[in-house]
């Protein structure tokens, strides 16, 4: 997955295949590999398919919206329950990014599939068995289905793998977009920098992820490697975290965090609850204060899975486990 | 006598190239045996029964033999011609009020053969749109397998990984067959393009370029590694048409596909395509340095079913005329049999889209 994109969530995404020929659907699926893909050879199954997946994984990692003040209280309003709902359900794996559907179906035309899938914010393909396919050609035209491919068209799985891979990511660049602009306000300019982007790269070569979420309140990001593997990425503006040692000092804490905090040596996590915890006399700054490295004008510290504060982001199944699952139902 | 000449005509027409004199021939003998024949006769014999009888069975013969435009032609000039030569000495033949009698019987005869004609005219055209039908239909069912195949082909083809020697052969096997794979699509689609192009929607037309046309059917064309590269293109002087840009890339596949076959017929020469655009015209050359074409074919060649190649249907000809007639082009053939032929596309500048 693309890390210099925007995204302030990003996941694989899973295929799903639809075409009345059992045995082809089967050969395409393993053509396609090493895509996670789902095959179906009826609309009524693969449609109940995707309403199935989009109740279990709600609307997303993100629901609380927040206000243009970009204030600490209004971070602390962007509630992380529905990103820990989200990575904590093994069924956004099964989230269907593009569809692949035959044209010529008994059920229905594969054109009024696509329709009912688009508006569930799939991408379509139509696999098209005519030469010169009116259908097709008109329904590409009026914006019904995305792409379309002959299937006498002698590059036909290149073509396939290189829409998958666009039609991916135009997709998470869409439906990020709509949590992005909720969470901008709250991630304090950091998704207008670019220290972060590349941030975000220089880490992949670390620990390469294949999901990332952003959480507001952190702020970083929850990175999920193809193993389920997971580890949280505490990133802030080094001016910012200066302030937070001002306000962490005027509470009252111990000496040597609040020193490496004012030098950009040391990085709090979710100042919010450190707050209220130091407030209930119930701290362990240890959980909550990590050395920090300087990254541009950033700080940064990766946190081991043992040391992440919340308990409640700790990721349910893995990309590669959902593959080989997915894999058994075909063969 | 006038039945003799046709016959030799008919003998000798297995033997040689029909001529245009030879459709004249026949078509006037017709009209003077038929129609003028048994008309003037019952005229002269004063419309003896025997001679109406003859009129009738030569009225229905007529419509047996022709299509409608040429059954009326004939019986309107054969009659008149009748008429006309019994005007000139009526005395000798039948009174009007002789004849009067039969009329009714004569329009029933004709009555009958038009009829004839028209349903024979529906059958041959129902029969062509269920043959289209049947053909879209086999070919659409035999692209899924086709492709199904060929996925698996590639699926498997990844798989071999770590075999040493032998997986450097299966490589070959899969690759050859993935090549017959693509051609049997490839025959599929030209066939099928060939059967349905009576039909070329202009609504599809749009402004294409002819060099997106030739890169394309070279492209698409299931070349094998040999004759891939007896093939140049030439395709600098790019030049914009108004068309069907999918029709284009299967007529120039027809004519690649023709010139590869007279290439390898002589077991010599090679394939050129060339684009001119000199401000005269805009063309899409297509020539080989094979074997020509025959100087007895010459005539025909997009006529259809016309064919040199031993098992070719002859469709792919007739095809790019179609096509290069439906965009407001035409295609010409240039030929020097044992050494080149030549097919030129000619195709208009696209008209100013709206």
């Amino acid at each position: 997955m693309s890390v210099t994109a925007r995204a302030a969530w990003n996941l694989p995404g899973t295929v799903l295949l639809l075409d009345d020929d059992e045995t082809f659907v089967r050969s395409l699926a393993e053509a396609l590999e090493p895509s996670a893909v789902v095959a179906f050879t009826a609309p009524g199954p693969a449609l109940r398919h995707l309403h199935t997946v989009a109740e279990a994984v709600g609307s997303g990692p993100v629901a609380v919206g927040t206000t243009e003040d970009a204030g600490i209280a209004e971070a602390v309003a962007l509630r992380r329950d529905p990103l820990e709902r989200f990575v904590r359900t093994a069924s956004r794996f099964a989230m269907v990014t593009v569809a692949i559907v035959d044209q010529v179906m008994p059920a229905m035309p594969g054109t009024t599939f696509c329709a009912q899938a688009r508006a569930m914010g799939v991408k379509t393909i139509l696999l098209s068995g005519r030469m010169n396919d009116g259908e097709a050609v008109a329904a590409f035209n009026d914006g019904t289905i995305d792409r379309y491919v002959e299937k006498n068209d002698p590059d036909v799985i290149a073509k396939l793998a290189r829409m998958i891979e666009d039609l991916g990511t135009s997709q998470a660049l869409e439906r990020t977009a709509r949590f992005e602009a909720i969470l901008k306000p709250a991630s304090r300019g950091l998704f207008e920098r670019h220290d972060l982007w590349s941030l975000l790269g220089q880490i992949s070569r670390i620990f390469p992820f294949c999901e990332h979420y952003f959480d507001a309140a952190a702020p970083g990001f929850l990175l999920i490697n193809d193993q389920g593997d997971y580890r949280f990425l505490l990133v802030d503006d080094a001016d910012e975290q200066i302030r937070s040692a001002q306000i962490l000092t005027d509470v009252g804490t111990l000496e040597p965090e609040r020193l490496g905090l004012a030098e950009g040596r040391m990085l709090v996590w979710n100042l919010a609850d450190a707050i209220q915890q130091i407030e209930r006399d119930e701290i362990d700054l240890a959980r909550f204060v990590f050395p920090a490295n300087r990254h541009g004008s950033l700080v940064w510290a990766l946190i081991a899975p043992d040391l992440v504060p919340s308990a409640g982001l700790v990721p349910q199944g893995s990309w590669s486990s959902y593959r080989g699952l997915v894999r058994s139902f075909l063969t | 006598m006038c039945a003799a000449l046709v016959a030799t005509c008919l003998f000798l027409e297995k033997r040689q190239e029909r001529s245009e004199f030879f459709y004249y021939v026949t078509y006037v003998c017709i009209v003077f045996n038929l129609p003028f024949f048994f008309f003037y006769m019952m005229l002269q014999n004063g419309a003896a029964p025997v001679w109406i009888q003859s009129c009738v069975c030569a009225l229905l013969y007529l419509a047996w033999i022709c299509e409608l435009r040429n059954y009326l032609v004939m019986l309107v000039v054969g009659v008149s011609a009748a008429f006309g030569l019994h005007a000139f000495d009526p005395a000798q033949g039948a009174q009007a009020h002789e004849w009067v009698s039969s009329v009714p019987v004569m329009a029933f005869a004709v009555a009958g053969g038009l009829l004839f004609r028209t349903a024979e005219t529906r059958t041959i055209a129902s029969n062509r749109v269920r043959s289209v039908a049947l053909a879209s239909c086999i070919a659409h069912e035999l692209r899924t397998p086709l492709l199904g195949t060929r996925l698996d082909v590639a699926t498997a083809s990844r798989r071999i990984v770590g075999l040493g020697q032998a997986e450097q052969d299966l490589r070959q096997v899969f690759a050859r067959i993935d090549h017959h794979l693509l051609k049997a699509t490839h025959v599929i689609d030209t066939l099928l393009r060939n059967v349905t192009s009576e039909r070329i929607d202009p609504g599809r037309f749009d402004r294409h370029s002819a060099r997106a046309a030739v890169e394309e059917a070279l492209a698409r064309y299931p070349f094998s590694p040999k004759e891939r590269a007896l093939v140049t293109a030439d395709v600098e002087s790019d030049f914009h048409y108004w068309g069907d840009d999918v029709l284009l890339v299967h007529a120039l596949m027809n004519l690649v596909k023709n010139a590869l076959t007279s290439v390898s017929a002589v077991q010599r020469g090679t394939v050129e395509i060339r684009l001119v655009n000199d401000g005269q015209a805009n063309q899409i050359v297509v020539r080989d340095s094979g074997g020509g074409i025959d100087p007895r074919m010459a005539g025909r060649l997009f006529t259809e079913f016309a064919s040199q190649t031993s098992g070719g249907a002859g469709l792919g000809l007739l095809f790019c005329r179609r096509v290069a007639r439906a965009f407001g082009g035409n295609i010409a053939c240039r030929s020097r049999p044992g050494a080149l032929a030549e097919f030129t596309i000619t195709l208009p500048p696209p008209r100013v889209s709206a």
